[in-house]
């Protein structure tokens, strides 16, 4: 990867505020004016060099637990030199920061960033990270500052502009968290247009995804979040009459165990499409346009009896152990080609999606042109 | 009886009124990450209000030694985060005694020790001792202001995670704000509910 490419990796697609939601405190509450923005952002990146620097070089030897105590320290050791000449150059800043500049010293991107890459990276890789998360995270904290300084104060770097009625909640955190919002929807904006299918996953793996049982349960449901296009209304379930088990017979206990894969979402859908059973069969009240309603019972047991986990995306796969329901081996082979021959389909459509985004860019470039 | 009645109008003050997360922005990225994981909500906000009240209180007592009652900001910066390291240092060496007797595996109490530093390093915790220096709280007060903070993270981040929900079955939000901005502009919303209740104007 080039160095352009890592700075727009760093920078973009994991901004820390915007994609990382990390480190909003100084953003929404400290970054009022373009001025403090910038003070901000320069205590912001020396802090993250010197304790990325640290850390790679002394800190990683250490148990985390004490690493996790020594960043505040180190957080310190340059907030305490920054607050001396704010206070000796610029005393409006320093009161206008009030006690939200000494909370700096606590900033969460410092620990993220030293833990995530600073220890398991060189000295020279953890200065490069620790620039490029700075200046992400100082980019926004400039717009975000020079956004409110204009809208809260009616000023531009202290000088008033005329023919603006400036308000007061952008200079609270309301208005932070307004402008932050738009940015981040800005982003999508612009993932959207170079990548759309990155723009879906944005949404699908973003922090503020619920971890947990329930995002499990809707995406089973069908949910349609992997096309990005918002999950379905709750339907109410309904019980299905229970059956009588039945008792296993010896020679199907001594089969192999056949392990399938089946996705979560979009195979499912288009499982379906192929009239074959599809996925999502764990909610009962879906079983009914089933061809074998045995097959579809086993489906529902064996989904039921495997939870999904909480970092189940689009793209990872359940893993369902049908062995023990299965009543033959040609239904459970059955079912692995019908998934193999869906993943080829699913290939060749994203190949065509692609070749076709394609066209269209190089057609808008030639109309352009 | 008057040392009652202070000690809870500063608690309902902190908690209820003056949401720190939700008018301050303290602690509002915890509070996000906190809230996208429900189970852990309740004990996240356990921890913050531990290591708030301790750090609170004994930042009050060392504010009654006569070498740092009439501190800068500089100083008093320097004491807090000493003592909030101290307490964090303490706290985690008594939880890994405690730990070492308990079922847990090694790799569950790692998560943990690194759930008690994301909360004890955190703005909302180190910004408690600087509030009661600010309004000169006294000792009882500052207990409050702890315990206040810790309920304050409480209802922020309950309040989040209904949001959270909400958000994840309406289907009428526009695509490019679907998940973080959709989630940013409700907390907005929040933010200015707080900001009403604590009478603060939103115009000049």
């Amino acid at each position: 990867m080039n160095n352009k490419n890592y700075l727009f990796q760093e920078v973009l697609l994991k901004n820390p505020v915007l994609v990382g939601t990390i480190g909003l405190c100084p953003v929404v509450a400290i970054s009022t004016s373009l001025k403090a923005a910038l003070i901000m952002s320069a205590i912001t990146i020396i802090t993250l060099i010197i304790a990325q620097a640290l850390t790679s070089l002394l800190l990683k030897h250490l148990p985390q637990w004490v690493r996790l105590g020594l960043y505040t320290l180190v957080g310190m050791i340059v907030v305490i030199p920054s607050m001396y000449i704010a206070d000796k150059y610029s005393p409006e800043t320093m009161l206008a920061l009030g006690i939200y500049f000494p909370l700096l010293a606590v900033n969460p991107l410092v620990v993220r960033n030293c833990e995530r890459e600073a220890v398991d990276s060189s000295f020279g890789r953890s200065i490069v990270t620790s620039i490029c998360a700075g200046i992400g995270y100082s980019a926004v904290l400039i717009i975000v500052g020079i956004v409110r300084e204009i809208l809260g104060a009616g000023t531009i770097w202290g000088k008033e502009i005329k023919f603006l009625n400036p308000a007061a909640a952008f200079l609270m955190p309301v208005g932070g968290f307004i402008i932050i919002a738009y940015l981040a929807a800005l982003l999508r904006v612009y993932f959207r247009d170079i990548d759309p299918e990155f723009a879906d996953d944005l949404i699908e793996n973003s922090r503020t995804n619920i971890k947990g049982s329930r995002k499990a349960k809707l995406q089973l449901k069908g949910a349609k979040y992997a096309d990005g296009s918002g999950a379905e209304p709750r339907q109410k379930r309904t019980k299905a009459p229970k059956k009588p088990k039945e008792k296993r017979r010896p020679e199907q206990e001594k089969q192999p165990k056949q392990k399938l894969e089946v996705m979560t979402l979009e195979e499912a859908e288009e499982l379906r499409s192929a009239s074959l059973p599809p996925v999502e069969t764990t909610v009962q009240a879906e079983l009914a346009p089933l061809e074998n309603e045995e097959q579809a019972e086993i489906v529902a047991k064996a989904a039921e009896s495997k939870p999904v986990s909480d970092k189940t995306s689009r793209f990872e796969f359940v893993t369902l152990d049908l062995s023990k329901e299965a009543k033959s081996q040609e239904e459970a082979e059955r079912f692995a080609a019908a998934v193999a021959a869906n993943k080829e389909q699913r290939a060749q459509r994203q190949k065509s999606k692609r070749g076709q985004t394609r066209k269209v860019k190089e057609e808008k470039e030639g109309e352009e042109e | 009886m008057k040392l009652i009645a202070a000690f809870f109008a500063a608690f309902v003050y902190v908690s209820l009124t003056q949401n720190l997360v939700l008018t301050g922005g303290y602690g509002a990225s915890e509070a996000i990450r906190s809230a996208a994981r429900p189970k852990q909500i309740m004990l996240f906000s356990i921890m913050i209000a531990y290591f708030s009240t301790v750090t609170s209180l004994i930042c009050r007592v060392v504010l009654f030694i006569p070498a740092f009652k009439n501190s800068n900001e500089i100083v008093s910066l320097a004491v807090y985060a000493a003592v909030l390291t101290l307490v964090y240092f303490v706290s985690v060496i008594i939880l890994k005694v405690l730990l070492k007797t308990s079922d847990w595996s090694d790799l569950e109490q790692e998560k943990f020790l690194r759930q008690t530093a994301v909360a004890s390093f955190n703005t909302i915790v180190l910004a408690i001792p600087f509030i009661t220096e600010k309004a000169t709280y006294g000792v009882h007060e500052a207990i409050a202001q702890g315990l206040g903070a810790g309920v304050a993270f409480l209802i922020a981040t309950v309040l989040i995670h209904i949001g959270m929900r909400r958000l994840e079955d309406n289907t009428e939000i526009p695509m490019s704000f679907k998940g973080t901005p959709a989630l940013f502009m409700y907390i907005a919303i929040l933010c200015l509910a707080f900001t009403g209740i604590l009478g603060k104007s939103l115009f000049f």
